[in-house]
């Protein structure tokens, strides 16, 4: 079976071969605190994104962020190349995420707090091109948390962060046909949100 | 009339997988719009990925928690090791003495101790029941024999004591366990000389979250193999042992197929107690 997909939007964003080889050779040194630089470095910025993605609070992304390369420190010395490390450190990261969005689900519901949506925008009422894109930034970051933890995460490492199937399969302990159904089936819920937003472009 | 869903049902699916679409998609007005659409939302999802930045002081945090996870760590041996190693020291003085002079009291005089009922020399520790198992599941203090976690958790399970201990055959032995979030799991089998040894282990039964051989995060040393597992998701782990002299088949997926099909293979399987992450 094929696992490509269809083309990505954009370029996908790839571990980098030179960041990779100098933390390998940092590990190889047993230099855990520079391979650890190298990769915060590297690839700091790419994982608090994917983390506000899927947390879409920015100081829980933040926390996140942090513990995913204090846990990435400690496994340095145990890290078995099955992989790149980009996709390892995403592999932690995503444990992290889903652990904390399970703890946040379940903390919403004892507090039975609702989190606001932008109003459905009115086609009466022009808005500036700024605006209009925060806007359906925000709806669209809304929809994506409408999805369960999982498919979510689906959706964010193939669209959002451009990987490969074969990489998310790394990453996510699963084979890719089932990520594949599971992004093909989360595309249409994402559409009706948008619609039923007013945001269906 | 009922709008084509054709594109949604199916088109979206085959485009994920890869592989062309038929020429339905081509000519059906709605299924091509609806391609349209979900064209533009894939691209527009990838917008979402730029922008946004991390606080700037986010490595040196990352850092200044590390260095206090290390200090804390140095201290933990400084501290405990030693006193770990003069607690035995001293349990292992009071009881040989206790049994020394229990011995000395029913034994008539001129007639030697009997062997049996001293300590094992040079072991420094009192007798201990028969091993149950192979497969001994301890927490992270214990990697280098400090006895101090291993004695207060698992009396039964001394190290030195599960040498040639494999058992034949699958078998099932469930106790419980506690554990908490960050501690980690260390696991030693007594292999011997068995051509595929494998450790597994599964968090809720369907998820294999461990799976090695002789290669990280496994090591095997003189007949015994060990892992360390972080404990990062609240769940039920549960470890699995497979012995054989034939390849080990690949997992399945959970741990009753896994189970059942390296059974089928004529493995010997052990699974560990049960420990429950909360």
């Amino acid at each position: 079976m094929r696992v490509a997909g269809p083309p990505l939007p954009a370029t996908p964003r790839r571990e980098r071969p030179d960041v990779e080889a100098e933390a390998i050779l940092a590990l190889d040194r047993a230099d855990y605190r520079s391979a650890l630089s190298v990769l915060m470095r590297a690839y700091g910025t790419e994982v608090y994104r994917y983390c506000r993605r899927m947390l879409s609070d920015p100081e829980r992304a933040q926390d996140v962020l942090q513990n995913t390369f204090v846990q990435a420190y400690e496994g340095l010395s145990r890290f078995a190349r099955r992989s790149s490390l980009r996709a390892w450190l995403f592999g932690i990261a995503r444990h992290r995420c889903l652990d904390d969005a399970k703890l946040w689900r379940r903390w919403r519901l004892r507090v039975d707090s609702v989190e606001t949506l932008p109003e459905p925008r009115s086609p009466e009422r022009p808005a500036e091109d700024g605006v209009l894109e925060r806007q359906w930034r925000a709806v669209l970051e809304r929809c994506l948390h409408e999805l369960t933890a999982r498919v979510r995460d689906a959706v964010v490492l193939r669209y959002v962060e451009g990987y490969p199937y074969t990489e998310m399969s790394l990453i996510c302990n699963e084979r890719p046909a089932t990520l594949q159904a599971r992004v093909a089936r989360a595309l249409p819920l994402l559409r009706r949100c948008l619609e039923r937003s007013g945001f269906a472009r | 009339m009922t709008p084509c869903r054709r594109f949604e049902q199916e088109g979206l699916l085959r485009l994920e997988q890869g592989l062309a679409l038929d020429p339905h998609f081509d000519t059906c007005p709605e299924c091509r719009e609806a391609q349209a659409a979900y064209a533009r939302l894939r691209n527009e999802m990838n917008r979402l990925a730029s922008g946004e930045e991390p606080p700037p002081d986010w490595r040196a945090n990352v850092f200044a928690s590390v260095e206090r996870k290390e200090r804390a760590r140095r201290v933990w041996r400084w501290v405990v090791t030693p006193s770990a190693a003069a607690a035995s020291l001293m349990l292992a003085a009071v009881v040989g003495h206790q049994l020394l002079s229990k011995e000395q009291a029913s034994t008539p005089p001129g007639r030697p101790p009997s062997k049996a009922a001293s300590p094992r020399p040079g072991s420094g520790r009192p007798s201990l029941p028969p091993p149950e198992d192979t497969l001994g599941m301890t927490r992270p203090d214990m990697f280098d024999d400090a006895p101090l976690g291993a004695e207060a958790r698992r009396p039964a399970v001394a190290p030195d004591r599960l040498l040639s201990e494999i058992l034949p055959g699958p078998r099932i032995r469930r106790g419980t366990g506690e554990a908490q979030l960050g501690d980690r799991l260390i696991l030693r089998a007594q292999v011997g000389e068995s051509p595929f040894a494998e450790l597994r282990v599964y968090r809720d039964d369907h998820r294999l979250v461990l799976r090695c051989t002789d290669k990280a995060p496994c090591r095997r040393e003189g007949g015994e193999l060990r892992a360390e597992l972080a404990l990062e998701s609240t769940g039920r782990y549960q470890g699995l042992l497979l012995l054989s002299s034939l390849p080990l088949p690949e997992p399945l997926g959970s741990l009753d197929r896994d189970f059942g099909a390296a059974a089928a293979a004529g493995a010997q399987l052990e699974l560990d107690r049960e420990i429950h992450v909360r």
